[in-house]
């Protein structure tokens, strides 16, 4: 009874989250990234409000409501109303970059430590019909089922929420009919922006403390449970977060605390394969339009001679003979992210998924190579191809199901992927060593000769990405990078056109995570030791990053942004705290300006073009 | 009739309660042109996208040349033989002409595709996925002559609009205008020498001049006995190409005859044109 009522507890704080991630998606149809962050803020705001200042409860819960919604008609103007109608895979990047940014903007100004939530309240306790009741546990409820109600009667009943179920139901008709659609939009930010942060001051006062940690955690439960509701459905999300709440208690009643994460990431993924739509929802029949289209298509990748490949591979072998050991150890990272990027480069630029949970593959690759080397004595390079094979298995697997579904759900499973083997990591301790990690591993060696000094790692892993880059190329120039292109295009025509979409997805991925897989390998060579954290959601960022930094549609894009991307951080060493924060910053510009990448032609050139042709015609 | 080629029987389909298509049967014999016309919002799109699997039947079936086409996906239905257009248009707009054509050849290429049996069983599809991709990289002589002789045909299929794609082959397809973009979409269905046509209003959004040529181009198929099914509003066209027209009105099948039947059937006119007397001048109307 008592794991019941925790289980309501947190359930309806769950519900809180999911109201706001399906408000926002049946509104604007995108899935809110940053909403997870959005809630870590409303905590931390609660902690400073309550503890730094001292202010009563329903003072903190107003505050907190006007400052994250606020943030959320911040995150609605700066993030994707400029995006306007560029295609939803812009939108749903940009959160993700917004969420980057707030999780570590939060971190910078309140610190990384774990904060007491001050008790704002008499705990006392209560006996009713068997239960136990804390006044904690039924504020939290009460606060919930207040929110909810008020919620409901504003959807329900006034004017403009009205606005906001016809938005929902078909946006470009309520437009027709004078409804604003973009101030309904924003609307429905600051409203779940401001349920988000409610939610973080609960939690907060239920756990007892907080961090600006705790938001990739919360995001995935509120697309968990908004996702097992019925993506876009408010009852659904109420449902949904209640479910999960119930379903966390009793696994962590019965397995213990570490079987959370899986839990939470075991149901979104168990949803997305079993009944996408969820209990309440429908994934519609009939999409009007392609995901991804434009966005990436406005460049075309330059074009690299064969001589010219030459030319810089040469270079990139002559590095190794006039620096440092130090550039060259830096170098080595390069050419290992450089190759992990690549991963997405096939996933994405050429197939068109937007995968978020890439560090999934490059820790399985990394795990599988350091164990048996470390455990079975294998050498290096059977240890190297048993990486890839094992990574592209595993993550083809895990993902399989969701090839049916597009966009946003193909991300939220991918990212709920990533996480769920990092997870993995720290909850099989007999063959993952845990939180410890993997130490000690050895290092290549090639026809018998160890390869330990810095040049000649930076050999090994500049070749790999050169081999693997050759073959990405070749790949996107073959019969495969037109199929796939067509895929990532117009799914539709390209079924129409007898292409078995879901399988060239898949083996798209398969082949990435393969590549991911062998850079893992690399990896944990590299750096000899290895440990679940390296591998959490952070990562995955990088990876996306680098590609849209570098270019998603052409292999030598990996590399430019890998080498922005790592060796700008190393020389600005004694900022090492705020990387992250420039790595969402950096991805949030270039979705906003650049979405095409550095690599690629301007796109200027290409938007006028067709532009003049078009006035040449209607002038004729 | 002799034995009809595509037989549509019963199909059924309901959006949340609204039966878009209810009902709905007729047969295309081999080398015919079936038009299907009807106002707005009577279900002719459904109807094809339910033909061709982009939507799901509820109930009814499609028998193409014996095979039931209803619970296939779009890509199967595409490789027994079954290609179309859309409503609005759905060019590739990052591949060239060429290479958007190419796309079409996907619904009969064998070469390059080896254990292809294997397609669509799970886990034992990936040896024939696998060996794709390897072939792929590493080309084969098979391949390589199947290139030559794709190229050839998209070749052909392109100087079927004279003047028109022949010299933007190379160009992206997304610099196209609306009625090259259309075009390069009908020469990718009918690259792979479909046995049926299916086009979704193809000339939607052309001018007088262009829809002429289109209509010049389709007549010409139809010489060279290619069977069409087609939903076109320029009754002009209709009435010229069709040798049978179908009329949806409210997600049934009012009437069906030939193009001079049709023309003077009452229920028709009053469900297309809403009054008497207008059928004649119809087709400039909605041209």
């Amino acid at each position: 009874m008592d794991v019941l009522l925790a289980g309501l507890i947190s359930g309806s704080t769950y519900a809180l989250i999911a109201l706001g991630v399906s408000l926002i998606y049946g509104v604007s149809n995108i899935v809110n990234f940053a909403h997870g962050a959005t809630f870590a803020v409303g905590a931390m705001l609660g902690w400073f409000f309550a503890s730094s200042l001292g202010l009563p409860l329903w003072l903190v819960v107003i505050l907190v409501i006007i400052s994250t919604g606020l943030l959320g008609l911040v995150i609605h103007f700066v993030a994707l109303r400029p995006l306007g109608n560029a295609p939803p895979i812009a939108a749903l990047l940009a959160t993700f970059a917004v969420g980057i940014i707030l999780d570590n903007g939060s971190l910078r100004i309140f610190g990384a430590e774990t904060r007491r939530f001050p008790t704002l309240l008499e705990r006392s306790n209560f006996e009713l019909f068997g239960f136990r009741f804390g006044t904690l546990g039924l504020v939290i409820i009460g606060v919930a089922v207040v929110c909810v109600v008020a919620l409901a009667l504003f959807v329900g009943r006034t004017r403009y929420g009205r606005a906001i179920r016809a938005t929902s139901q078909d946006r470009d008709a309520a437009k027709q009919m004078g409804i604003p659609v973009e101030r309904v939009q924003a609307l429905s930010f600051v409203i779940a922006s401001a349920l988000g942060g409610v939610a973080g001051v609960l939690v907060g006062m239920y756990y007892s403390n907080v961090s600006p940690s705790i938001g990739f955690m919360a995001g995935v439960q509120g697309f968990a449970a908004a996702t097992l509701g019925g993506l876009g459905s408010l009852v659904g999300a109420v449902v949904g977060g209640v479910l999960l709440g119930v379903a966390e208690a009793f696994g962590v009643a019965y397995f213990g605390d570490s079987a959370r994460q899986l839990i939470t990431f075991g149901v979104l993924l168990l949803v997305l394969w079993i009944r996408p739509g969820g209990l309440l929802g429908r994934v519609p029949a009939v999409t009007a339009e392609p995901l991804t289209g434009t966005f990436f298509g406005s460049g075309k990748p330059l074009r690299i001679s064969p001589w010219m490949t030459a030319v810089l591979a040469v270079a990139g072998v002559g590095l190794a003979f006039v620096t440092t050991d130090y550039v060259l150890r830096v170098a080595a990272l390069v050419c290992i992210y450089a190759t992990f990027a690549l991963s997405m480069t096939v996933i994405g630029g050429f197939a068109g998924q937007i995968v978020l949970g890439q560090a999934g593959a490059l820790a399985i690759g990394a795990y599988t190579s350091a164990l048996l080397m470390t455990k079975a004595d294998w050498p290096f390079w059977p240890s190297f191809l048993a990486a890839g094979f094992v990574a592209a298995v595993i993550s083809t697997i895990l993902v399989a199901p969701t090839w049916r579904l597009r966009g946003h759900y193909v991300s939220m499973a991918t990212l709920a992927t990533g996480a769920f083997i990092a997870a993995l990591a720290l909850n099989l301790p007999w063959l993952t060593n845990g939180a410890r990690g993997v130490f000690g591993i050895p290092r290549p060696d090639l026809f018998g000769f160890e390869i330990s000094s810095a040049p000649h790692m930076y050999l090994l892993t500049f070749v790999v990405f050169v081999l693997a880059a050759l073959l990405v190329a070749r790949l996107g120039g073959s019969r495969l990078g037109r199929i796939w292109a067509a895929v990532r295009e117009d799914e539709v025509a390209a079924a129409s056109s007898g292409i078995q979409a879901t399988a060239y997805k898949s083996l798209a991925f398969g082949i990435g995570s393969a590549i991911a897989g062998f850079a893992g390998a690399l990896y944990a060579s590299q750096l000899t030791y290895i440990e679940p954290a390296q591998f959490g959601i952070s990562l995955s960022v990088l990876a996306v990053t680098i590609v849209v930094l570098g270019g998603m549609r052409a292999p030598i894009g990996a590399f430019i942004g890998a080498a922005v991307l790592v060796a700008i951080p190393e020389v600005f060493r004694q900022f090492a705290d705020w990387r992250l924060l420039f790595y969402g910053v950096l991805l949030l510009l270039l979705i906003l300006f650049r979405p095409q990448g550095l690599w690629s032609r301007f796109a200027v050139v290409d938007r006028i073009i067709p532009k003049l042709r078009r006035k040449e015609r209607s002038a004729s | 009739m002799s034995e009809p080629l595509l037989s549509v029987q019963g199909l059924h389909k309901s959006f949340g309660g609204l039966h878009v298509v209810d009902d709905v049967s007729f047969d295309i014999a081999p080398g015919e042109v079936v038009s299907v016309i009807g106002p707005n919002g009577s279900g002719k799109t459904t109807t094809l996208n339910l033909i061709s699997g982009v939507l799901k039947a509820e109930r009814g079936s499609v028998i193409l040349d014996g095979h039931e086409l209803v619970g296939k996906k779009a890509n199967q239905i595409a490789r027994a033989g079954l290609s179309r257009t859309f409503q609005n248009g759905r060019v590739i707009g990052n591949l060239t002409v060429r290479e958007n054509v190419l796309v079409g050849l996907e619904a009969t290429t064998r070469a390059g595709r080896p254990l292809a049996k294997l397609r669509g069983i799970p886990v034992l599809q990936w040896l024939s996925l696998l060996a794709e991709a390897a072939i792929a990289v590493t080309g084969s002589p098979a391949l390589r002559r199947q290139a030559l002789d794709d190229q050839a045909r998209v070749d052909r299929e392109l100087a079927r609009f004279g003047e028109r794609l022949t010299p933007r082959a190379d160009d992206y397809s997304f610099t196209l205008s609306y009625a090259n973009r259309r075009r390069t979409e009908i020469a990718r269905a009918l690259v792979s020498e479909p046995r049926i046509l299916v086009l979704d209003e193809p000339t939607a959004g052309m001018n007088p001049v262009e829809t002429g040529e289109v209509l010049d181009q389709l007549l010409a198929l139809k010489a060279a006995g290619q069977t069409m099914l087609l939903v076109e509003h320029k009754l002009d066209l209709v009435m010229t190409l069709s040798d049978r027209i179908v009329v949806l009105d409210d997600g049934h099948v009012i009437a069906e005859g030939i193009p001079s039947e049709i023309r003077d059937d009452e229920r028709v006119i009053e469900a297309y044109l809403g009054r008497r007397g207008v059928a004649k001048s119809a087709g400039e109307a909605t041209a």
